[in-house]
């Protein structure tokens, strides 16, 4: 025995841990040492720590009471700072060199807990307390009671720091999922790979085996976890076989998904990823979860040291640990006697046996109590057991007490489709009900079957009848030597004379008494009764309380466990942290960037950047010695003005489209007319919903005779391209139309301004001709640019100067721009962003997102008579409804303030001169502000009632967030050039 | 202001970048390629003319019928690969960059064809990146929602897929010298730094 083994008082011979690794590790400052293969629970237990946390509500003394992830009792904090995890089960937290871990629920320390007088006040706060106390008054409920209560409350605390964890999300795909690596979840995975099909075998434990791992059993002449070892080396050989270990799947979703929680470097610093989201697609799915065994509820059962029969054997089995010196046995079945066959070979002492039946042939070990028919009705030992009383007045000494009350099958996972387990009275629990998720097959003791042999040949078959599900030939596997052992068991739920501190959800602090008041109150459905005493809520799930649970209901309402049923099992089987859900789609990787073809040139020229969407576009670009945004802005829009300036409008969406009947399309998709638009030019486009609201707005070419290019707002391009494909594909699939995007094809430019002529003209080929006479207004052609490039040319404008959009390959955009940039420098050519864009077609008059925002018609944008009554198209029907052709109605205007000094602000509501601010009296609202250098002032585009009339009326502009009332006068939208002389240039 | 003459010599010309500079990682176990530039037409066959157009495939393609998953592979002077892309709609994917992709596809085709056929440039609207090696399973998984295992996805299939958010056309293509697999994961332009970010982001370009 090595000096660390010494220290660990605990500790026994055998186990499946690595003695020859120790590792250290810290709980509540203490240091202490394990081994490479246990968990924190078992190193604690090792080192005779048995107090390990205080329950949730009373503040009771608790220890460890499983070996799984159905423990409610040790839940520990580890890690510190940012990376602080609350909540974990020592159970299931596989121990790592270095790990710190701490306790919860207590205020001072562990075994002095300043809120342990709760115990003490527990007779008056029983299950409902919170509801019939706290009534009064009623104010105090949210500032004082609740804060209170959830201070008092226990549960640990997250560190209120971004986590500095990385989590992924990934997909697997196979023709069978094992859930659970036992001994028919290693049977059906074998045979199912053997047969040829891609099988995925995912285990919780780190040390994968189930049961096999934890019993003493022979198989093939074998120890049982010697031949899950060999089992899962045949396995892991197989190319067709993933074997997923430290991985709970949590859940069934539709069509064959699974959630599972790949736990990849849980605790460890090293910068990996911590856990991994699946998403589990398979055509079939056996559950081979195994079981989990009861309590019994009796006064006081929650001792540090009382634990369940099952626990305590795995760790004297896998662990080499004992979790007592001198242990006695609470049971109501067989399987306490293998407890103490093995507790007896591992040389632990056995102070006593209490079998509830009062027959039985078992022979008990040398200088054991053996009580037949008997139960335990109380315990004593301050933080830990020290003795057991027995109902015939004995007290018997123990600093452990293993009770088994019987193994539920774990039916979770088959319930999450709302499938009912069914009660079975041979083994006095719930199995999986027949209503199973699609392609979900249970095997082993999940499905009831509750001995090895059965389970190995269980698990075989399945794996054989999957096989056979999915068109295969299963191949004949000879089902390996073992025998079945003892599993009889007499219902034994609680001792009815002992109520008080007789526990039945440990997590919860739910004991029998709040059983009985529930019912006493009228909450008698058992899931009124898991409402009003939280009996099976949150993470627990009901996986240890549940049944006991609702049988002491069932025996108290007089009905049968059948006839009172359970409450529904939803997903998780087990906490996933939402970061895991989250997966790497956090920060800026929450989602993706696109950028524009210029976008390398523009960080260059040190733009500012903005986000449209998910578009990166140039904000503006600052010109040296500029401090404020307005200045570029102010600059880059009188450059504009006075003679050219250039805009990357690669975002804007562009859809091709080919076909004969195109025209028809165009002419039904967009309310104004298509038909009659010639080759070689473009015309504006106004595209309304089905509901006659607008939907978009843009020009479309027509490039050739069956030829043509739509574009799109920026923010509609998805929609519109998607809108585009419905129309075609559901409502006219007999037009002869043909849609694909080229919104990345192309990278566009807008040059506007007086200039943009001659500076084109010095980049074009000599042979193109792009006067007014030749390219007037609203012509659309291809050209060569650069020597060569063939290039698209639109007469389009949305600053209302003379102006042209030049569409290239995207492979040319940035060696484009810098083209335009150097032709132009002649005529002081400015590269000019978003704002400047927006400012532009606000002094134009143009309407842009915040007039096109989906609840607006073309009426109110003053386009009424765009929306053409010779003919049908989408929302013409819906646009002619009563409310939407109002005399009334909000209608599209400018706006100036009455002092030029002031600036407007986007969305401030419109009320008139001397009207009380209320809601009754808004008129309307700001949609749209930009200061206009051409203007000198602010101004602004909105929508009011009676809009149109109302030209050069004053009102008031309110905005409460922004605390601004100010005096506005109502103008023409087109505060530039409203006769469009510029452009026509 | 000077006045520029519209009949001076021309003088600007224009350089073509690819999405990604030509990127390469190659780590143990795979490597990420972009895959150099190549043009790409989409072929979508008018109404009526179906049966025409799946027989010019027939005939071009050795026999293949125009399929929603199955790419197939022309070799030699036209070398390029016909790979499902839409409802009705083909991708023509050429080794090399032509000079006027939609003539290339035209011409082959065959004139009678292809003025029945809607061809639209698409080449500079993909980036394509080669993932390449034993472990491509791996960075895969992690970030392409449907199956790419062998069984499920043989050489020559390809599938239209989101990955983190980027529609993603995924072509597996033949195994490379070493009998490693290999796919092409064509993601748009523009967002080509973001999707360069997600595979590189995954193993075995990055720890585990």
């Amino acid at each position: 025995m090595n000096a660390a083994s010494l220290s660990q008082k605990n500790r026994i011979a055998g186990g499946l841990i690595d003695r020859g690794k120790p590792l250290s590790f810290r709980f509540d400052g203490q240091h202490y040492t394990g081994f490479s293969g246990d968990t924190l629970a078992s190193a604690l237990l090792a080192n005779n720590v048995r107090l390990v946390g205080r329950s949730f509500k009373y503040h009771r003394p608790r220890g460890i009471l499983t070996a799984g992830s159905e423990e409610p009792n040790a839940l520990v904090t580890i890690g510190s700072g940012a990376s602080e995890d609350p909540n974990c089960r020592a159970t299931t937290t596989e121990l790592l060199d270095g790990l710190k871990a701490k306790s919860q629920t207590k205020v001072g320390f562990l075994s002095f807990d300043l809120m342990a007088i709760n115990d003490l006040l527990s007779p008056i706060l029983g299950a409902g307390f919170y509801y019939k106390t706290f009534m009064w008054p009623v104010a105090f409920w949210e500032k004082l009671y609740e804060p209170l209560i959830r201070k008092a409350a226990g549960l640990g605390s997250l560190s209120g720091k971004a986590d500095p964890d990385r989590y992924d999300k990934g997909y697997l795909h196979c023709d069978l999922l094992v859930i659970g690596s036992g001994p028919s979840g290693l049977m059906a995975a074998l045979t199912a790979a053997r047969s040829g099909l891609r099988v995925i075998l995912a285990d919780e434990d780190f040390c994968l085996g189930g049961r096999l791992n934890a019993e003493t059993l022979e198989i093939d002449g074998k120890s049982s976890a010697m031949f899950a070892a060999e089992t899962l080396g045949v396995l892991g050989s197989m190319d067709n076989v993933r074997i997923l270990p430290r991985t709970t799947v949590f859940g069934a979703f539709d069509h064959g998904c699974y959630g599972a929680l790949e736990r990849v470097n849980e605790h460890e610093a090293n910068g990996g990823i911590r856990q991994i989201f699946w998403h589990v697609r398979s055509q079939r799915c056996i559950v081979a979860g195994g079981a989990t065994e009861r309590p019994i509820a009796f006064s006081n059962n929650d001792r540090p040291g009382i634990m369940l029969a099952g626990a305590v054997r795995t760790y004297v089995n896998r662990f080499g640990t004992s979790p007592g010196k001198r242990v006695a046995i609470f049971t109501n079945n067989d399987d306490g006697w293998t407890t103490a066959k093995d507790l007896h070979a591992a040389g632990v002492e056995i102070t006593a046996i209490i079998d509830t039946r009062p027959d039985g042939q078992k022979t008990p070990p040398a200088g054991a109590l053996c009580v037949r028919g008997g139960h335990v009705v109380n315990s004593k030992g301050r933080l830990g057991l020290s003795s057991i009383l027995i109902d015939n007045g004995t007290r018997i000494p123990a600093d452990c007490l293993a009770v088994s009350g019987g193994w539920s099958p774990n039916v979770h996972l088959t319930c999450h489709h709302q499938s009912k387990p069914i009660w079975n009275d041979e083994i006095a629990a719930f199995v999986p009900g027949r209503a199973l998720p699609d392609g979900m097959i249970v095997a082993g003791a999940a499905s009831g079957t509750m001995t090895l042999a059965s389970c190995l040949k269980d698990g075989i078959v399945t794996g054989q009848r999957v096989v056979r599900d999915l068109g295969g030939k299963p191949v004949k596997i000879k089902a390996p030597r073992a025998s079945d052992e003892n599993f009889a068991i007499q219902p034994f739920w609680h001792v009815k004379d002992s109520i008080n501190n007789a526990f039945v959800d440990f997590q919860n602090d739910v004991g029998v008494k709040d059983i009985k008041l529930s019912h006493c109150e009228g909450f008698r459905s058992v899931e009124h009764l898991k409402r009003y005493s939280t009996l099976g809520m949150a993470t627990d799930q009901g996986k240890i309380a549940n049944i006991p649970g609702l049988a002491i209901l069932a025996d108290i309402s007089g009905k049968t466990i059948a006839e009172t049923g359970t409450t529904i099992f939803r997903p998780p089987y087990t906490p996933v942290p939402i970061a895991a859900f989250a997966g790497r789609s956090r920060g800026k990787e929450f989602r993706p960037t696109r950028l524009t073809p210029s976008h390398q040139w523009a960080v260059s020229e040190g733009a500012k950047f903005v986000e449209t969407g998910i578009w990166l576009r140039a904000q503006w670009y600052p010109a040296p010695g500029e401090t404020e945004w307005r200045q570029s802005v102010d600059r880059e829009v009188t450059a504009v003005r006075k003679s050219v300036g250039v805009c990357d409008v690669s975002t804007l969406g562009k859809i091709d489209i080919q076909g004969r009947d195109v025209g028809t399309f165009l002419n039904r998709v967009y309310a104004n007319g298509f038909t009659k638009l010639p080759v070689g030019k473009t015309r504006y486009g106004l595209m309304l919903r089905e509901d006659g609201m607008v939907m978009d707005d843009g020009t479309t070419a027509r490039l050739d005779k069956t030829h043509y290019l739509m574009t799109t707002t920026t923010a509609n391009a998805v929609a519109v391209f998607r809108h585009l494909e419905f129309c075609h594909q559901c409502l006219w699939p007999d037009l002869d139309v043909h849609l694909i995007s080229v919104t990345e094809q192309y990278a566009q430019f807008a040059i506007a301004g007086p200039n943009s002529r001659r500076l084109l003209e010095k980049l074009i080929d000599p042979k193109e001709d792009i006067s007014n006479d030749t390219f007037p207004f609203m012509a659309c052609g291809t050209i060569l640019i650069c020597g060569g490039v063939e290039a698209r040319l639109f007469r389009i404008s949305f600053s209302g100067e003379l102006a042209f959009e030049i569409a290239v390959p995207a492979r040319y955009g940035n060696s484009m721009m810098r083209a335009l940039m150097e032709a132009g420098e002649e005529f002081d050519v400015t590269a000019y962003g978003t704002e400047a864009l927006g400012v532009l077609r606000i002094e134009k008059g143009h309407v842009a997102g915040n007039e096109l925002n989906g609840q607006t018609t073309a009426r109110q944008m003053g386009l009424g008579r765009m929306v053409s009554q010779k003919k049908d198209s989408i929302g013409l029907v819906l646009s002619r409804r009563e409310q939407m052709v109002r005399d009334d109605d909000y209608e599209l205007v400018g706006l100036k303030p009455l002092d030029p000094k002031v600036s407007l602000t986007a969305g401030a509501h419109f009320i008139a001169v001397g009207a009380a601010t209320t809601a009754e009296n808004d008129e309307g609202w700001v949609t749209s502000v930009a200061y206009s250098p051409h203007l000198k002032t602010s101004i602004g585009l909105g929508y009011i009632r009676r809009g149109s009339r109302r030209h050069g009326d004053i009102v008031r502009a309110i905005d409460l967030l922004g605390d601004q009332d100010i005096k506005v006068k109502l103008t023409s939208q087109h505060f530039y050039d409203a006769e469009g002389t510029r452009l026509h240039g | 202001m000077a006045s520029p003459s519209p009949k001076q010599k021309l003088n600007f010309t224009l350089t073509a970048s690819s999405p990604l500079g030509r990127h390469r990682t190659i780590v143990d176990g795979a490597s990420l390629i972009e895959v150099s530039p190549r043009s790409v037409v989409s072929v979508s066959p008018f109404n009526g003319h179906e049966a025409e157009f799946n027989t010019a495939i027939d005939n071009l393609f050795d026999g293949a019928y125009p399929s929603a998953t199955k790419a197939f592979e022309l070799t030699g002077e036209n070398a390029c690969i016909l790979l499902p892309s839409s409802y009705s709609q083909w991708f023509l994917c050429f080794d090399d960059e032509v000079p006027d992709p939609v003539a290339a596809a035209s011409d082959l085709f065959g004139k009678k064809t292809s003025k029945h056929v809607a061809m639209t440039d698409q080449s500079d609207a993909w980036v394509i990146l080669a993932l390449t090696g034993p472990l491509v399973y791996r960075t895969l998984e992690r970030i392409c929602p449907i199956d790419c295992s062998s069984p499920a996805m043989p050489i020559g299939t390809t599938a239209r897929t989101i990955i983190e958010h980027l529609g993603t056309i995924i072509l597996r293509r033949p195994n490379d010298d070493n009998g490693n697999p290999c796919f092409w994961l064509m993601a748009a332009r523009s967002s080509a730094a973001s999707f360069l970010h997600v595979v590189t982001a995954s193993p075995p370009f990055t720890l585990q």
